[in-house]
């Protein structure tokens, strides 16, 4: 019951009662008329291909992330077997010398991509709260376009307003040797992250319950108070997916970073080393591999420098979905 | 209207307009009164404009889309609509409860002292003794007081709005507001609400939005009935549920319409 759906109007949701509780074209409601027969198989037809259609879809792009997965395993794992692991776990990435040391690209993706989550978070958060709960109508309607607009930027622009623009100001401002610093990389990527984490925790903020913010306020509190400790708190699951994902995307940039970031293979060991020049795991992929010999020793590193890459990402992204999860179970719970 | 003396009054709302800038009128010429340690029912069909009124007596409303507000809302003989009026300090002698609870993300023990921690208040002896009042006076201290510590969400819904009535009671306001406070719970936890505010009726004055012409006969010393932003019949509980004097008050609480 319920189920048939009447080939005249189709657009109607078919298992809504008619509240005239006539049908429009006067057939009675049940399942014994003959004429429904044929109607109700072609829909099940149909539903049956788009079923298909949509797990056809579905596994290939499992698939598809498996075959990479194996190609960076394929191709990655080779190193590990001819370079002896103390010179991969050192300190020196020189690969003319056979030098093979990872720890300075991971230490330099690690502290551009945390120095990024730490500039956009704050911002971020604040951007989406000046948007979704202090700015006037008027000012959201511009605002939002903008940030969308902030999200389309192609990194090689970022990263060229870096160069000219950011990198120059570092250096005079700081008065430092050269502009072109873990510093720099980390504003640019946070400037690129920045979209990400508004919107995400603009949508954040939308979802926590109006009521809330009534409590709030009919226990006396300002409007600030309201947003500070109802709301944030509220919407803190989100807001570190929205970090997550901003971090998502910083991580693997590569553009931007290989343009103001110096490439300086070194590890930062004091926190003046922010305004020294690092190299990422990214930009040393993106601008060795098409020098390298296919199959060589060094083919074989920077496919194993991708393959940590990827190892790190996944293990974010894991967390990011392991807190989403949460965050959906908990408000089941709310909801039962 | 009835010759006994009336009681005092708390709240007198005289010539209340509001208009939504949607353009709803949502109360027309509203003038009434809310009197002190009586439980003042405010009922009426969908839309009538209860909780408008509710939130306009504690300027919940000043962020909403009003367009237009006319008349004058005294407590205690002051306008509240006054501009220049302290409405956070308004806002905690008028604690309101909504007929969803909304627990705050945190403990059962933290949501009770909120208000007054905002309020600044840090002595450990006095917020202490603060939960216990409040919760024996909403009538949850005996369920809760061995795990006061807990997340408030692991509360039953019953249990969960009368922490919020709780949580209202622990700034110790004049007047308490619900609207529709019950409209979510069984039968028993509804019974323990209204039994709660026959006990708190002596010490503060209570507003209420039930969700039924029978829990509102139940429970009224006074009632007002609204329709569609007017208000129809005022008058004592007793009076105006035996001996309506408006046709559309009688048909409406005896389920002719609505
Ligand atoms: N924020 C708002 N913006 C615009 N119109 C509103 C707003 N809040 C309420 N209204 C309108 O004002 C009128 C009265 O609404 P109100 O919520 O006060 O009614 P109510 O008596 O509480 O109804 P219910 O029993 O459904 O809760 C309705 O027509 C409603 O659409
Ligand atoms: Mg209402």
């Amino acid at each position: 019951m319920g189920l048939e759906v009447n080939p005249v109007d189709q657009e109607e949701k078919p298992d809504r009662p008619d509240p005239t509780g006539l049908d429009r074209v006067g057939a009675p409601m049940g399942d014994d008329h003959p004429d429904r027969d044929s109607p109700k198989q072609r829909v099940s037809l149909f539903e049956v291909l788009m079923e298909r259609a949509i797990q056809v879809t579905g596994i290939s792009t499992m698939l598809l992330v498996a075959l990479i997965f194996l190609f960076l395993l394929w191709e990655g794992v080779p190193a590990f077997f001819e370079v002896p692991l103390s010179n991969l776990a050192g300190a020196r990435w020189y690969p003319i010398e056979g030098l093979y040391g990872l720890l300075p690209l991971i230490a330099g993706s690690l502290l551009i991509t945390i120095g990024a989550a730490l500039l956009a978070l704050p911002l971020g958060v604040a951007t989406a709260i000046f948007i979704a709960e202090i700015a006037p109508s008027w000012g959201r309607e511009i605002l939002k376009p903008i940030v969308e607009i902030l999200a389309g930027i192609p990194s090689v622009v970022i990263g060229f307003v870096g160069i000219l623009v950011v990198a120059p100001l570092f250096r005079t401002g700081l008065n430092i040797p050269t502009g072109l610093t873990a510093f720099t990389g980390m504003v640019l990527l946070a400037w690129m992250a920045l979209p990400t984490v508004v919107s995400v925790v603009e949508d954040v903020l939308d979802t926590v319950p109006k009521t809330y913010r009534d409590a709030g306020l009919a226990l006396g509190m300002t409007r600030w108070q309201t947003i500070s400790r109802i709301l944030v708190p509220a919407g803190k699951s989100g807001i570190l997916t929205a970090l997550m994902l901003g971090v998502g995307r910083a991580i693997g940039e590569t553009m931007t970073v290989m343009m103001v970031t110096g490439n300086a293979p070194s590890i930062p060991v004091s926190p003046l080393d922010i305004f020294a020049s690092v190299r990422t795991m990214t930009a040393t992929i993106a601008a060795e591999m098409g020098e390298v010999a296919q199959g060589s020793t060094h083919y074989h590193v920077l496919f194993a420098v991708g393959l940590t890459l990827f190892v790190i990402t996944f293990v974010v992204n894991l967390a990011a979905a392991s807190i989403v999860f949460r965050r959906t179970r908990r408000a089941e719970r709310m909801l039962s | 209207m009835s010759e006994n003396p009336r009681p005092d009054v708390k709240i007198r709302i005289e010539h209340l307009n509001v208009r939504y800038s949607d353009g709803t009128e949502s109360l027309h010429d509203i003038s009434m009164d809310i009197y002190t340690h009586q439980i003042n029912v405010l009922f009426g069909p969908s839309g009538g404009g209860k909780s408008t009124l509710l939130r306009m007596l504690n300027r919940l409303n000043d962020l909403a889309d009003v367009s237009e507000q006319e008349g004058r809302i005294l407590l205690d003989g002051e306008n509240v609509l006054a501009r220049d009026y302290d409405v956070l300090q308004l806002r905690r002698r008028l604690g309101i409860v909504f007929a969803r609870p909304v627990p705050l993300p945190m403990s059962i023990y933290e949501n009770v002292i909120y208000g007054l921690r905002l309020a600044g208040v840090r002595d450990k002896q006095q917020l202490d003794a603060t939960v216990e009042r409040a919760l024996k006076q909403g009538a949850l201290w005996d369920e809760v007081s061995d795990r006061l510590s807990d997340s408030a969400y692991d509360l039953s819904g019953g249990q969960q709005q009368r922490l919020c009535v709780a949580r209202s009671l622990a700034l110790q306001p004049e007047v308490i507001m619900l609207d529709e406070p019950t409209s979510g719970l069984d039968p028993i936890s509804t019974f323990k609400v209204e039994q709660t505010l026959q006990q708190l009726k002596r010490d503060y004055t209570i507003v209420i939005v039930p969700h039924s012409v029978q829990q509102a006969a139940r429970i009224a010393d006074w009632a007002a009935f609204f329709l569609q932003g007017d208000l129809i019949e005022w008058d004592e509980g007793r009076q105006l549920f035996t001996d309506p004097q408006d046709q559309r008050t009688e048909d409406y609480i005896t389920g002719r319409f609505g």
